[in-house]
């Protein structure tokens, strides 16, 4: 697909679009990379489109949930969904999410950074059949292969509108060879837009927020914090070592001794036990458990000030490229504008408004020294010592266990030690008993047992 | 549409379980070499996609139980679980039963996966027992035993939404069914299964341990982990960018306080049991050792001479224990460097905020 400057199908009206609003949650996105991996992994080729669904209440909608959809090209070699299979898999989610009542929102799609082009128009129309205000979500993979510092997640948000098809020819001076397509492909659906007006699709980008509720936020922290990185490496070792032993083991069945096989399983289970842990280990240079879940923490907290840093930054690159004269307060903010808009990017056109809030956010920063200084600092000593204590606990337990180790090695070579004593003593008694006579010698073995 | 021909989005080592490994999934299900061994799935390995849905459908139950199924294949001795679906069954407070309409259901959705080209079959159900822990009730049991006699590999996967949410992580178990009559798994004598009986990463609580199940002989359980892909991760790493405000608001030690006090707690007791034992088991033993100011470790650690045969299970307890004790005290580590980085952060700074707001006042 040619990736044009100027998108023919984004709508180039100024005026505020229908105000929609779009939570998407982490699950679809998810989602889609699964089907990403998984289809790279098992060599598919064909569109990566899905459905979504969620809640659409006036003009908020959720995204919560999604589906993978089965596409096909069709004659003018334009994906298409399986309009049965679409319809009936619907159906069965439709079945499933009763409470909260969740349906059709939209639709996803590998998109390029510049927009829709006309290549997801035949879906998008497939979709909006089922819901008339159906968006489109655009995973860019383009952003994902390159990845720039501080990046947003390489998605936009879509909405589709009917919009009047004059405007279209100020934008587009020179006619591409996919908008002559989509036009042609326009037309018989829009009957109802008369021949005088006609009217095209457009598609205009949605804000949108991330939102996670409870239980996903949980169950999202779950899988990043968790170990799940040093997965493969353990998935190699063992299956290694598992088809060695599967191969032993088949050797052993084709002995056609049962017994055999009854004495090589638990030996087998014992050692799969071992196994995983000691790959974990070896897998991030010796990282217990704990200590890359504590990496992962400071990872998450070094990401966080790295952008707060990059938020305050950008405050401050604003104030400081404000025009020197509005500065100094011989502009108004009009003036000021203009010459900003003039000065070729040297300086920030000033708005009152983020001027505003940009004093209250200051203002506000002496809200985070707590007015009870003391109180605070009492309190984080009192959690310091928490979990110094615990630590400490911690090592007292591990040292417990250390101590036990040595306490029975110990015994062991005491026992052995008392015992070689003990037969030293009662060979010399034997010696004695050889000297004085078979009464003392009987003496010492009772002595003995 | 399509995706860019490109290798570095995904590394075909490290995302290998994404792959379907057609050919040796039919071999082992032909072999079924879980039919000698009752012991021979060790775990379960689900993917960050059917985690969260499976998480996500046991908190919009309620308090009803939920239900639903996994796909996946065999590799080896894991179970990996590629994506979870629901079921349209009405669950009650204290059961959950697929109907006929739901087996309907779902030999439906699997027909729509393989249109699809994914052809994972199911390999185990799912369902939510909201707030009394991970474990397989009677129904469950039988309901277990039947599908491992009927479409074995299957394996059951019990999540609690409400202990997920008041302890802030997934509570989540899988199990299998032993064989009717089957008597190898005494829980004191060592060996394979054991060590994930009664917990693998997740410690089954002192107190829980009782309902744990009249049938828990019946069953074992596999140890439950997780995976995500090389995409998965960046895209989270970007996701996170978004919630960098609560990554760095937000206090662990006051939120978990309640969880890591009872966890404590729990492991207080745990150590009395394993005191109790090796009292019980020195008083023939050597005398002395025992006079310490902390009476209860020097018995633990003096206990030591005592008997070392026979005392594998106090050994391996003490090994748990120190494990869980570990994963406590990194845990509170981790939330005291979140509340010493927002102190750094923002009270050292302090002094540059009053100023800064003083010349904006002005």
């Amino acid at each position: 697909m040619a990736i044009e400057s100027v998108n023919a199908l984004i709508s180039a009206q100024k005026a505020p679009g229908s105000g929609l609003q779009v939570a998407l949650h982490p699950l679809p996105i998810l989602e889609i990379s699964d089907y990403i991996t998984r289809s790279y992994q098992r060599g598919y080729r064909g569109a990566i489109v899905g459905a979504l669904i969620g809640q659409q209440n006036g003009r908020e909608i959720t995204i919560e949930h999604s589906f993978t959809c089965k596409s096909q090209k069709n004659d003018q070699g334009l994906y298409e969904l399986d309009e049965a299979w679409f319809l009936a898999r619907l159906e069965q989610v439709r079945l499933v999410h009763k409470v909260p009542l969740l349906d059709l929102v939209g639709w996803y799609a590998l998109v390029p950074k510049t927009g829709p082009t006309a290549l997801h128009l035949p879906i998008h129309r497939q979709i909006v059949a089922q819901n008339e205000s159906a968006i489109l979500l655009g995973f860019h993979i383009d952003d994902l292969l390159k990845p720039a510092a501080g990046d947003p997640l390489p998605i936009t948000i879509y909405e589709s509108n009917m919009e009047a098809a004059d405007e279209n020819e100020n934008v587009v001076t020179s006619a591409q060879s996919g908008e002559g397509e989509d036009k042609e492909m326009k037309d018989p659906d829009e009957p109802a837009a008369g021949p005088t007006t006609k009217m095209v699709l457009k598609f205009r980008e949605l804000p949108y927020t991330t939102e996670t509720g409870e239980a996903e936020m949980i169950a999202m922290q779950f899988i990043r914090e968790g170990g799940a990185n040093a997965y493969t490496v353990v998935d190699d070792i063992n299956e290694k070592r598992i088809l060695e032993q599967f191969e032993k083991k088949i050797a052993v069945d084709g002995d056609g001794k049962g017994k055999r096989r009854a004495v090589t399983s638990p030996e087998e289970s014992s050692k799969s036990d071992q196994q995983p842990a000691a790959a974990v280990a070896s897998k991030d240079a010796n990282l217990t458990k704990p200590e890359s879940e504590y990496m992962s923490a400071l990872q998450a907290k070094f990401n966080a000030i790295k952008m707060m840093k990059s938020r305050v930054d950008l405050v401050v690159a604003y104030l400081e490229k404000l025009p020197p004269d509005f500065v100094e307060g011989q502009q108004t903010a009009a003036e000021a504008a203009e010459f900003a808009k003039v000065s070729d990017g040297k300086f920030t056109v000033p708005s009152n408004n983020i001027l505003r809030q940009i004093q209250a956010l200051v203002t506000n920063i002496e809200l985070a020294t707590p007015a009870q200084q003391a109180t605070l600092e009492r309190e984080i000593l009192q959690e310091t010592n928490d979990v110094n204590l615990i630590s400490l606990i911690a090592d007292l337990v591990s040292s417990v266990s250390d101590v036990r180790e040595v306490g029975k090695k110990f015994a062991v070579v005491e026992s052995a030690r008392n015992q070689k004593a003990r037969n030293n003593v009662a060979s010399a008694q034997f010696d004695l008993a050889d000297y004085g006579g078979v009464g003392s010698g009987r003496g010492a073995a009772v002595e003995l047992l | 549409m399509e995706l860019p021909p490109t290798d570095k989005l995904v590394d075909a080592e490290r995302d290998a379980l994404y792959n379907y490994p057609e050919a040796s999934h039919n071999e082992q299900t032909s072999k079924r070499p879980w039919a000698k061994d009752p012991n021979y799935f060790k775990s379960v390995r689900i993917s960050a996609v059917a985690l969260i849905k499976m998480v996500m459908h046991a908190r919009s139950g309620g308090a009803l139980e939920v239900m639903g199924l996994m796909q996946g294949y065999v590799s080896r001795t894991a179970l990996v679980v590629t994506d979870a679906f629901r079921l349209p069954v009405e669950g009650t407070e204290t059961r959950v039963n697929a109907q006929d309409d739901a087996n309907e259901y779902l030999v439906e959705y699997l027909r729509l996966c393989r249109e699809e080209s994914r052809l994972e079959n199911a390999v185990g159900w799912y369902h939510s027992h909201p707030g009394y822990g991970c474990w397989l009730s009677g129904i469950d049991v039988t309901t277990q035993h039947l599908q491992q006699s009927f479409s074995d590999p299957f394996v059951a996967v019990v999540i609690d939404p409400d202990r997920t949410v008041s302890a802030n992580k997934v509570e989540i178990g899988a199990f299998r069914t032993y064989p009717e009559g089957y008597k190898g798994a005494a829980p004191t004598t060592g060996g394979g299964g054991v060590e994930f009986t009664q917990d693998g990463y997740q410690t089954v609580p002192l107190a829980k341990a009782d309902d744990f199940g009249a049938h828990s002989s019946r069953y074992y359980s596999l140890e439950v982990e997780h995976f995500k892909s090389t995409l998965d991760t960046s895209l989270l790493e970007l996701l996170w960018n978004k919630y960098w405000v609560q990554t760095l608001a937000q206090n662990p030690l006051l939120t978990n306080r309640d969880y890591s006090a009872s966890q404590m707690l729990d492991l207080a007791s745990k150590v009395q049991e394993v005191v109790k034992d090796v009292r019980g088991g020195r008083s023939g033993g050597v005398a002395g050792a025992g006079g310490s100011v902390l009476s209860g470790w020097g018995a633990l650690a003096g206990g030591a001479g005592g008997g070392p045969a026979g005392k594998g299970g106090v050994d391996r307890r003490l090994e748990k224990i120190v494990r869980d004790v570990k994963q406590v005290a990194a845990k509170e580590r981790a939330g005291l460097m979140a509340t010493d980085v927002k102190a750094k952060v923002f009270t050292c700074g302090c002094n540059h905020g009053g100023g800064s707001g003083a010349t904006t006042g002005q």
